[in-house]
């Protein structure tokens, strides 16, 4: 008899602790992730789309230089991928990239196809491996007489 | 105890995998809520639509314009997609792959439709699952053009020769057995009859019998049969309903066959044919300047000596030795008649006995007054002592409150009392005729209540001690007066209620079944008619009323519903009363000792006048049912040509009396004289053409028994109207011809499925009915034009072809055509769904 009460008391400890463990568990998604994640994944997403809507532009001035652009675009007044604007857009220093598109997190933007500038670019920008938050905003132009898509990763 | 304790630890995993799993529902939710909208739709068309063919450094697009698939290499890369889909799907899906191969979506979904077409998808889940969808449209519109371009126009229509025509009934044929001319010339697909009529009768077509059908529910209230058309027959046809004194209180037969003959302007109004008592009330229209007139009444009548009135005018009086046509020139009726007040207006014909005694005019009557005593009857008590009031519980809506503290109620609850001692003196002024009071309240209490009597004072009495309060118990009144009328009275009187109430029936009863209080009392009125032929009379007293509950009352129990002002609520139990005692012998005859009377269905009235309307185009009839007893409308599309507009007037035994459209007067039946019992009654009153419009048209229809008195006709009366169409529909010049099988929804509900054209054999389905208008693809040169056809005959825009043709009468015709630039015009979309 004793030792059934103390097999009761243990699995009722022993459920006690699973069921706060759950708990906690939950909290911590749903308050951590709902809060401060879900705020940073939305800014992510956010900056992934002022890049995007930058760079399918003409840009400012429309044939704009490393040493007067205002905006950066890489597109032509036909909407397709001009290599003189790409290859200016190389050019230029990435923090001063960053502070043209207006952006604070760090960004990679992948092509899915290797665009013939600087002896060949298949991507730009710069992606920490440990980050934490990571968002894409896939945008699609033309280059070179065929539809390509630029997927924009963002991380903090 | 290691089995149990075993047995504890795989319950506790249980509950925390329990835990953890709720944990995830409740975490996905807000983990999805984080897909973002993307662009990606718009940019992808956006893409195609700046890209052109020629652009394209591609071996496959190069093999496509060598071997002249592409033959225009301008054209964008949607605008090509575009075409390759309504030539050939699978060319286009294999060159949208093509041309998006160099794309990446991730883990999104991704599609492109070329109208409903799915020509390129890179999806993980099905469409049809998702949560979300983000979608982007271009309409595209391209020109296909050069030598070897080949198009194609369909003509869709209908065999010119469909005709659906009526033969009316006249308001009131009588009494006897009753026949129709039904005079057509082809080949008939079917026949209805629809009909207003007091008994039961034996139904023939040319003599030979089509069976015993049922009478209408009431007078005002028709029905519809189908009927068999084998007895019919190109040329005169005699329709004849045969029974026990029969009489038709309206209808027709309708046919549609299909002929040589054009429409044709009515030259000739046929009289019904009786064998009884001739007793016709109807009238005729001329829808032009009437030149000339003549009569042909083929009749035998040596008993007794009918006349006849056109409008208010006495044209003949006689009888016969026998069988024998009379007529009557011209010379003789521009004599009598003005022809011009006559033309384009609905002139009552009535044909009769003069000296004949209408049904009942010597008949008794019993009748009950059946009156709300609610408390707001007595309403807003004014006079009274504030503290007596307050003491006693309140002085408004309590009349006996409100007096024994001094005060007087608003004057409803004495205008009340004063008309129902008029009603009574009005009603006991003839002999033998009964009256009972019920009160209601939140019942109908013995102490409101006095059984038939033609004791004045006792009544009288009554009346003084009605006391106004509490709820309302409409049915409750019925009730309690329809169970005394039952017991106390024999159906050889005339039994009628009058119920009058000044607000809204809350009380239900559990003889109709209890639950809503307005249906209940609605119920009880329809019981009195239905199972005792009890006839209800209402009266909606003051502001508050419930006018629909007591209009639909005495619509159900065959009475009308009349809407009092406080002031006028004497004037208003007057007129019943005067109605009670003399509307019983509306258009009945009753001849004593019986006559034998026939008019032969070939007779006729024959006018001259100058037709002006244009034969030729697809004309098409429909109708519309009243919205309510008083009104209906009917919608005239653009482009069609008024030929004829009908309003069917069920007025029962009574008489239509006015109709309007759009607020104009087009039918005054006092116009003709104020004693009605010597005027016809029209049951086709017609509207000139000139007075409709397109768009919506409302009409408005009432009748009565006098030049005072009028009330709602009857929710069964339609609007018959009559368009010119084009009888043929094109589609443009089309890139394709393929055909579809359509499913078609008619105006009676019934379906149609067709395969056009005929040799069509894949599987699109388009449809055309109420809820569906799917023509599956614009660019289908056979789909566009029946799309066409369909909405031609669709006249008031309800997804019902309002003509019913079968698949042999739909004609459908293809021609093709090169050199001729194609337009080709899609919507594209792109989706992503998540």
């Amino acid at each position: 008899m004793r030792k059934e009460a103390q097999a009761w008391g243990f699995d009722l400890i022993v459920g006690f602790m699973i069921f706060t463990v759950a708990i906690v568990t939950f909290y911590f998604f749903a308050l951590n992730f709902s809060g401060q994640d879900e705020e940073i994944s939305q800014e992510l997403v956010f900056e992934g789309k002022l890049i995007g809507e930058s760079l399918l532009s003409e840009g400012s001035p429309k044939n704009w230089d490393p040493s007067d652009v205002v905006i950066i675009g890489i597109l032509d007044s036909e909407g397709k991928i001009n290599e003189t604007k790409l290859q200016n857009f190389l050019l230029l220093d990435y923090d001063t990239t960053k502070e043209l598109f207006n952006i604070r997190h760090d960004y990679y933007i992948n092509f899915s196809k290797e665009l013939n500038v600087s002896g060949g670019v298949s991507g730009v920008g710069n992606m920490d491996d440990g980050s934490e938050n990571l968002a894409v905003v896939r945008r699609v132009s033309s280059y070179n007489g065929e539809p390509i898509t630029l997927s924009i990763y963002l991380s903090d | 105890m290691e089995e149990k304790r075993g047995f504890f630890f795989s319950v506790d995993a249980l509950i925390a995998l329990a835990l953890i799993f709720l944990v995830l529902v409740v975490f996905y939710p807000i983990y999805s809520s984080l897909e973002a909208d993307s662009e990606l739709p718009s940019d992808v068309l956006t893409v195609l639509s700046s890209l052109k063919v020629e652009e394209i450094n591609n071996a496959y697009v190069q093999t496509l314009i060598d071997s002249g698939e592409i033959n225009n290499p301008t054209s964008s890369l949607l605008e090509q997609i575009g075409e390759f889909s309504v030539y050939d799907v699978d060319m286009a899906r294999a060159f949208a792959e093509n041309m998006m191969s160099e794309l990446e979506f991730g883990n999104e979904n991704f599609g492109i439709w070329v109208g409903n077409k799915l020509i390129y998808s890179k999806n993980i889940t099905s469409i049809g699952t998702a949560e979300k969808v983000v979608t982007s449209r271009r309409f595209i519109s391209s020109l296909k053009q050069g030598e070897n371009v080949t198009g194609f126009a369909a003509r869709a229509s209908l065999a010119s020769g469909l005709r659906q025509d009526y033969f009316y009934f006249g308001g009131y044929v009588g009494d006897g057995n009753v026949s129709l001319e039904v005079d057509y010339s082809g080949t008939i697909s079917s026949a209805e009859l629809e009909i207003a009529i007091d008994k039961d009768f034996v139904l023939y077509v040319n003599t030979n019998t089509m069976g015993s059908y049922e009478k209408s529910s009431s007078e005002f209230t028709p029905e519809r049969y189908s009927l068999p058309v084998d007895s019919f027959v190109s040329g005169a046809n005699v329709v004849e309903l045969r029974g026990d004194d029969l009489y038709v209180a309206g209808g027709f037969v309708k046919i549609v066959y299909n002929s040589d003959v054009v429409y044709e302007q009515p030259e000739r109004y046929y009289f019904p044919g009786i064998e009884g008592v001739v007793n016709l009330y109807d009238g005729f229209y001329v829808p032009g300047e009437i030149e000339g007139m003549s009569i042909s009444l083929h009749l035998d009548s040596p008993e007794a000596s009918p006349f006849l009135n056109l409008g208010d005018v006495a044209v003949y009086e006689g009888n016969t030795t026998g069988e024998e046509t009379i007529t009557i020139l011209n010379s003789e009726l521009s004599s009598l008649l003005d022809y011009a007040s006559l033309s384009r207006e609905t002139v009552p014909i009535r044909l009769g006995l003069r000296n004949a005694s209408f049904t009942g005019e010597t008949r008794d009557i019993d009748v009950f007054s059946v009156t709300d005593l609610s408390g707001s009857m007595c309403g807003t008590c004014s006079g009274a002592g504030f503290w007596c009031c307050l003491f006693s519980g309140g002085c408004n809506n309590n009349q006996p409150n409100c007096e024994s503290c001094g005060g007087i109620c608003q004057s409803m609850a004495y205008d009340s009392k004063d008309a129902n001692k008029l009603f009574v003196d009005i009603i006991l002024n003839t002999s033998n005729s009964r009256i009972g009071l019920v009160g209601y309240k939140e019942q109908a209490y013995a102490e409101d209540y006095h059984a038939l009597s033609r004791d004045v004072v006792s009544l009288k009495d009554k009346i003084d001690s009605w006391q106004a309060v509490g709820a309302t118990c409409i049915c409750c009144g019925v009730n309690s007066a329809v169970d005394d009328l039952v017991s106390d009275s024999t159906s050889d009187k005339f039994r009628s209620l009058i119920v009058m109430s000044d607000g809204q029936a809350n009380r239900p009863c559990s003889e109709q079944g209890g639950g809503s209080a307005t249906q209940n009392a609605i119920q009880s009125a329809c019981d009195a008619y239905n199972n005792h032929g009890i006839v209800v009379y209402t009266i909606g007293f003051g502001p508050q009323a419930d006018e629909a509950t007591l209009e639909s009352m005495a619509q159900c129990a065959n009475g009308t519903y009349t809407y009092s002002t406080i002031e006028g609520l004497e004037q208003i139990y007057q007129q019943i009363a005067n109605e009670i005692l003399t509307t019983y012998a509306e258009q009945t005859v009753d001849v004593a000792g019986g006559v034998y009377m026939k008019l032969f269905p070939d007779s006729y009235i024959e006018f001259d006048y100058n037709n002006t309307v244009e034969l030729y185009g697809l004309v098409i009839t429909a109708e519309e049912e009243f919205d309510n007893a008083y009104s209906g409308s009917f919608y005239v599309p653009s482009g069609a040509e008024v030929l004829e507009v009908e309003v069917a007037s069920y007025s029962g035994p009574r008489w239509t009396d006015n109709v309007k459209i759009d607020g104009n007067d087009v039918y005054m039946l006092s116009d003709y004289g104020s004693d009605y019992i010597l005027l016809g009654d029209p049951y086709i009153i017609n509207i000139p053409a000139s007075l409709v419009f397109e768009g919506d048209n409302f009409v408005n229809v009432t009748t009565g028994t006098s030049p005072t008195n009028s009330s709602a006709g009857s929710e069964s009366n339609k609007i018959i109207y009559t368009l010119k169409r084009n009888a043929s529909a094109f589609s443009d010049i089309e890139p394709v011809a393929y055909g579809c099988n359509w499913r078609i929804q008619f105006e009676d509900d019934s379906d149609m499925e067709v395969t056009i054209p005929s040799s069509y054999v894949d599987g699109s389905v388009c449809v055309y009915n109420e809820t569906s208008h799917d023509l599956q693809d614009w660019n289908d040169a056979y789909n566009s034009a029946v799309w066409e056809l369909l909405s031609n005959l669709d006249l008031d825009s309800d997804g019902k072809i309002d003509l019913i043709f079968t698949e042999q009468q739909l004609e459908i015709s293809l021609s093709e055509t090169s050199g001729i630039p194609i337009v080709l015009e899609a919507e594209v979309q792109a989706r992503i769904w998540y």
